[in-house]
């Protein structure tokens, strides 16, 4: 079976686009709910994966608080 | 009327104080001193890209000055924006004979009764960010050496621009910092309270309630631990 991780990543990449915010917002909203990671180990995670469960969670959240804000209910997946 | 004009503006430029100025209140600042040091100028603008990312006369020392511009950004060709594109200063003596090169700008430009332009490139990190405008209203308006003070006033406002620029940056980004902290520090103490109610959950399954919260009822991760911290208050305090 296909490796699930480098998918959900590519999901995390894709919302952030989709959202129009830079690496750089990303980090900041993932810093703020928790995120433990630098902007450089968030840059580095959307390019080369790698990145562990608790942050990419961290990650998926920070995306679904602004998509709340936009009246769209978590549409990125976490990581059970 | 100072006996140095451009000296005062080059010390006026040089002792400005970005931090008590907003990035448009320092541009106002630079258009105005350019105004004093070149007496010749009735007028002066400074083109740059709205928020919209199209090219505007955002700061102006008179109401004018946007309309004439209007042409310029309309056909996509006009002195101010040669200024920007090419970082290199351009000089209109007379508006009539600009006619074949900025027909639309030299039409409105009469119009408006200017005569001759001097138009300034303004850089940030070597890279042209827009243009300081000056307009005069007869022909021949700015000598040789006008045009040397513009382009040394040109140079001191773009050093102004840049660390106007990064003070903004670097505050916008310590404020923001600072709210991400708070966030960060309500979610922590909303998952103490929850590790608090429930021994034996680790920090993670906390975080896991309150994601999955947000989630159930579709609300910020960060709402929903302010509710809970709240809730908590009230509740200590017998409410």
């Amino acid at each position: 079976m296909a490796d699930p991780l480098p998918d959900m990543l590519a999901v995390i990449d894709q919302a952030r686009q989709r959202l129009g915010m830079s690496a750089h917002d990303l980090w900041l909203n993932y810093f703020a709910v928790g995120g433990n990671g630098s902007l450089d180990d968030v840059q580095s995670w959307l390019v080369n994966g790698g990145v562990p469960g608790r942050e990419h969670n961290l990650m998926a959240q920070a995306l679904n608080d602004e998509y709340t804000g936009r009246g769209l209910n978590h549409p990125v997946a976490y990581r059970d | 009327m100072s006996a140095d004009p451009r000296g005062d503006a080059l010390s006026a430029l040089s002792q400005f104080l970005v931090s008590t100025s907003s990035v448009g209140d320092t541009l106002q600042r630079v258009a105005e001193i350019t105004t004093q040091a070149l007496p010749a100028a009735k007028m002066a603008g400074i083109s740059m890209l709205s928020e919209k990312g199209k090219p505007t006369t955002t700061i102006f020392t008179d109401e004018e000055s946007p309309q004439i511009d209007a042409s310029q950004y309309e056909s996509g060709r006009g002195p101010c924006l040669d200024a920007w594109r090419q970082q290199r200063v351009v000089r209109i003596d007379d508006m009539a004979l600009a006619a074949s090169e900025y027909p639309e700008f030299s039409a409105t430009a009469q119009e408006h009764g200017v005569q001759s332009t001097l138009s300034l490139p303004l850089f940030a990190d070597g890279a042209g960010v827009g243009a300081l405008n000056l307009y005069a209203a007869t022909t021949e308006g700015f000598s040789v050496e006008d045009e040397e003070t513009g382009t040394d006033l040109a140079a001191a406002a773009s050093n102004v621009l840049a660390n106007a620029s990064a003070y903004w940056d670097a505050r916008n980004l310590g404020e923001q910092l600072t709210e991400a902290m708070k966030s960060r520090a309500e979610i922590e103490q909303a998952k103490g309270i929850l590790m608090a109610q429930s021994p034996g959950i680790t920090a993670d399954d906390a975080f896991d309630l309150l994601r999955r919260a947000s989630q159930r009822e579709n609300m910020k991760l960060r709402e929903v631990a302010r509710r809970i911290v709240d809730r908590r208050s009230l509740s200590a305090d017998g409410g």
